[in-house]
């Protein structure tokens, strides 16, 4: 090539460029034509159009430039650096030159874009830099995202390694919003990847602040990612976000989905990770209700089954039980928990436990999980396994750990000593909240659970009926002591008129003996329909019926004809006493009963027993 | 009905109700492409009004009546216009055209065609635009129907109007191929040595000329679009205006110095780097640009009867850079066609110029 031709060549360009830029150009034009792989021609007439701020036709040169000499040339170099300068301006500090940059760029072929950017990319040293770099590109040219996300994902799956936090929120928030209306092309193990980082980002979203965060928000965008996942993959389609709808809505489109997949098939174990952790977050979150609100903590525990006399230690390892509804909250609260225990037994079977396990340990959900496995143990009745995993759990609230001790102790079986002694930790500890004494805590099926929420009322309802199960059983036994018939009686009035069955084998009892003495009677018993039936005994037998109710009583039932009258009219005062008493309220009266006779009930409860 | 029924009926009509009822009976026959002497018959009498009624005879000649006035003419034009604004294929409407405006030109029909013209123009009518357009390639855009047509827009649009029209500006995007055709025909009417002086064309048309390219570079190849004719017609050579455009930029040096023509040869350089070749070139004839350096050679006499140096004349040394741009272009895009070799020789006649010197030996070495 003669560099002296082309040097005139550009000394033509030059010269005209002032006074009559289309001729000048039209000399660049016959110059590119006749020395077309000259840099200094094709540089001038970039150059030329880039004076004149013709994006354009600057673009088509710099194509041509890029396209050509690679980078090695210093100016080019210096042009691209300038450029990429301009692409990281933010938008509103950005000058005249930098704007027209990136306008050029936009005309410029994707090819030489692509190039430009990986170059750019590549010569930046710290990852988190290029990473920001590529999300510019990504944010500036969102057609460019199919092209050059793969890339940007990559790096943020590799930079996870050094700034988990930082790169997480850079996917989550930056990234994957660029992506959803241009999913790109990514290898099945980065999706999976991906996920696992969002799914753990937006969990330790929820965790940490719970009060303050909208996690229905949250869950939907977790869908969503679930959903570009699923879309990138060619997946079946899942279901969007619906904070109306049940669990049982997406478990069965899960199901259907298992039907059609392969056995240990990727869909199958994310959409049930899924599944499992929103259901267990359901759970999770109405079992612990919130601290501001007027929820109730709701607590897992044993339900009682009507055949007392029955060892309920004889049904475990069949059905799972029925939860039965206590509170309102508590029919979400069973159907969130049925839906993660059915997730969790899908994801724990052969085709997904390595899979599964692997991904929960990436997952910050430990304090979930623990709670949650106590909770199946005992829904399943692995009695060894609850009682493990219960020397396992991190105390967070002594009551909740007395119940589920209580609940553990009736699930073994028959309530022991030590059973007995969490009842009085738990009285100690009623919370302030009454509430309402619970329906369906007795059922007759062989096993069931309840959702017990925390208030006074259905904890003491819940020990009383530990306690009644127990001492109902001497009701049986050959000369049961009038004491044991009387404590009875204190503890049924509770639920009165519920199981009246066991009142009235009661009263039946005592009027076959003519005498019954009972000392706490002043004190418990203000039921007035037991009161009226204490009368009742002594009217028709004609107030010949040796009653000793009274601790000030004591003396006079040794009594002869004479002193007669007096017991009469001792009995009468009383009646009229309890029938005054008859609105106490039944919950304070019957937990101080348990609190102040505890030593007394044991006794009757265990003597001679040896079950501790 | 036979022949004299047809034209007995239509005789029962005034004018232009005749003309209106002629032209569907001349298409149908210009379609089947039978008794075409018929068809010339009806478009004489019914259309144009030529012959008397009673003399029908061929043998006696036509006898002239008077010619249409200017009221009937203003009449005629309506129903050509609204005939050729009604669907239906092209290639019909075109032959209807060159039936009415092909043979037997006479000054009254190259008149009314004129005035058809420019009343397509300022109402966009873009099917009679497009039939004008093939009208323009079938007689040749250089000949002298042509050039009247394209002689009368340049005065209805340019030369008589203060401000050019929207719809003349918006020509190209209406009818391209008639525009095309047009910028072929006019500029031939410019800076011609066939015409005694060369004249310089008015400034408004080279600009809008310009104008047109530049927002449409691809407009001058709008020629080369393929013709609707009946199957079995012959369509004419193309030629494109890029030739007499270039002439017009190279040669305007002499006159002016109107950055407009750097603006026109620039934009058409542009447009010949628009060109994708698949097949041989057709865009540009060699001959042609030969033609420019006779034209500058007859300018560098004049210098040396004035004893000017050719290579210290700004003007000629403009004149020789443009012819040397577009002939380096036109060789590199391949879309000059002719004796190009031949070319090359005729260039190096003319005093030498560095950039001529690099074209020449570039092209020549290939």
């Amino acid at each position: 090539m003669d560099t002296s031709d082309e040097n005139y060549l550009v000394c033509q360009a030059q010269k005209l460029k002032d006074t009559d830029a289309p001729a000048a150009k039209a000399w660049l034009i016959t110059a590119k034509t006749l020395y077309p792989k000259n840099f200094n021609l094709m540089f001038e007439a970039y150059k030329l159009e880039k004076e004149a701020n013709n994006f354009e036709e600057a673009a088509k040169c710099f194509n041509n430039m890029a396209l050509t000499f690679k980078s090695q040339n210093v100016e080019l170099w210096n042009e691209i650096n300038e450029l990429t300068n301009a692409l990281r301006a933010p938008e509103n500090e950005i000058t005249p030159l930098q704007e027209f940059y990136v306008k050029m760029f936009q005309h410029v072929s994707y090819d030489v874009q692509h190039k430009i950017l990986l170059l750019t990319v590549n010569n930046t040293e710290n990852s988190i830099h290029q990473c920001k770099l590529l999300l510019l590109i990504l944010k500036r040219f969102p057609q460019a995202a199919i092209t050059h996300s793969p890339r940007l994902l990559e790096m943020i799956a590799d930079g996870m390694k050094q700034d988990p936090q930082k790169y997480q929120e850079m996917l989550v928030e930056e990234a994957l919003p660029l992506i959803y209306h241009k999913t790109p092309e990514l290898s099945p193990v980065l999706v999976c990847r991906l996920f696992t980082i969002s799914l753990e980002y937006y969990i330790r979203q929820i965790i940490d602040d719970e009060v303050k965060c909208d996690t229905n928000e949250i869950w939907k965008k977790i869908f969503q990612v679930l959903m570009l996942c699923g879309k990138i993959l060619r997946w079946e389609t899942f279901l969007p976000f619906n904070k109306t709808w049940g669990q049982n809505v997406y478990w069965d489109k899960l199901i259907e989905i298992v039907s059609i997949s392969a056995a240990g098939s990727t869909q199958v174990l994310f959409y049930a990770t899924s599944l499992f952790i929103y259901s267990l977050h359901c759970y999770i979150k109405n079992c612990y209700g919130r601290a501001d609100d007027t929820e109730i903590n709701h607590v897992l525990v044993e339900g009682f089954t009507a055949e007392w006399n029955v060892e309920s230690s004889d049904v475990q390892s069949m059905e799972p039980p029925q939860i039965s509804l206590t509170t309102p909250t508590s029919k979400d609260i069973s159907k969130a928990f049925v839906h993660a225990a059915q997730c969790w037994q899908l994801l724990n079977t052969d085709q997904f436990q390595r899979d599964f396990s692997k991904l929960l340990l990436t997952l910050p959900l430990a304090p979930w999980i623990s709670r949650f496995l106590f909770d199946l143990a005992i829904y399943f009745g692995h009695k060894e396994e609850a009682k493990k995993l219960m020397s396992e759990m991190m105390v967070s609230s002594s009551l909740i750990h007395n119940l589920q001790l209580l609940s553990l102790n009736l699930l073994q079986g028959n309530m022991t000593i030590k059973g007995y002694g969490y009842i009085k930790d738990i009285i100690d500890e009623l919370p302030t909240t009454t509430g309402h004494i619970l329906e369906h805590l007795t059922l007759k099926v062989p096993r069931h659970m309840i959702f017990i929420p925390l208030t006074q009322k259905a904890l003491v309802q819940y020990c009383t009926k530990a306690i009644l199960n127990t001492l109902s059983r001497k009701l049986y036994e050959p000369n049961c002591p009038d004491q044991i018939l009387g404590n009875l009686l204190v503890l049924l009035q509770l639920e009165y008129p519920r199981e009246t069955i066991m009142a009235e084998q009661i009263f039946a009892l005592i009027t076959t003996r003519r005498a019954f003495s009972y000392h706490l009677f002043t004190t418990y018993i203000v039921t007035i329909d037991f009161v009226e039936e204490f009368m009742h005994i002594w009217h028709t037998h004609n107030e010949d019926f040796a009653f000793d109710l009274s601790p000030t009583q004591a003396d006079s039932r040794v009594g002869t004809r004479g002193t007669e009258k007096g017991v009469r009219e001792d009995f009468r005062i009383i009646i009229k006493q309890q029938i005054a008493k008859a609105n106490e309220p039944l919950v304070p009266l019957i937990a101080n009963f348990i609190k102040q006779e505890y030593m007394h009930l044991m006794g009757s409860m265990f003597a001679g027993a040896i079950n501790y | 009905m036979s022949q004299a029924d047809v034209k007995h009926n239509l005789r029962k009509l005034d004018f232009p109700a005749c003309a209106k009822e002629a032209l569907p009976r001349i298409e149908t026959i210009v379609v089947s492409r039978s008794k075409q002497n018929f068809a010339i018959q009806l478009i004489s009498e019914f259309v144009f009004m030529e012959r008397s009624k009673d003399q029908v005879d061929i043998r006696k000649g036509p006898l002239p009546v008077s010619p249409l006035n200017s009221f009937q003419e203003f009449q005629l034009i309506l129903v050509l216009i609204e005939y050729f604004s009604q669907p239906g294929p092209d290639a019909t409407r075109n032959v209807v055209f060159l039936s009415l405006f092909g043979s037997n030109l006479t000054p009254q029909r190259s008149k009314i065609l004129c005035r058809l013209v420019s009343t397509a123009v300022s109402g966009s009518v873009a099917p009679l635009l497009s039939s004008a357009g093939t009208w323009m390639q079938q007689v040749g855009c250089m000949n002298q129907p042509s050039l009247e047509v394209a002689q009368s827009l340049v005065s209805d649009f340019i030369t008589f109007s203060r401000k050019t029209s929207e719809q003349f500006k918006q020509l190209p995007m209406v009818a391209p191929h008639f525009a095309a055709n047009l910028m072929t025909t006019v500029a031939d009417l410019y800076m011609n040595e066939q015409n005694s002086a060369l004249t310089p064309p008015p400034d408004a048309l080279l600009d809008i000329f310009t104008e047109w390219i530049s927002e449409n570079p691809s407009l001058c190849l709008a020629s080369q679009q393929p013709l609707a004719l009946p199957s079995g017609a012959i369509a004419m050579p193309v030629v494109t205006p890029l030739a007499g455009l270039l002439r017009w930029a190279v040669l305007a040096p002499m006159f002016s110095n109107r950055i407009s023509y750097s603006n026109l040869h620039l934009w058409l350089l542009q447009t010949m780097l628009q060109i994708v070749n698949s097949g041989p070139p057709t865009a540009l004839n060699a001959q042609h640009v030969a033609q420019m350096v006779t034209q500058l050679q007859a300018y560098v006499a004049r210098l040396q009867t004035d004893n000017v140096e050719p290579t210290k004349d700004a003007a000629y040394q403009k004149s020789v850079e443009r012819l040397a741009q577009a002939v380096q272009v036109a060789i590199k895009v391949n879309c000059m066609y002719g004796n190009i070799p031949q070319l090359l020789c005729t260039l190096e006649t003319l005093p030498p110029h560095p950039l001529m010197t690099m074209v020449i030996k570039a092209n020549k070495t290939v």
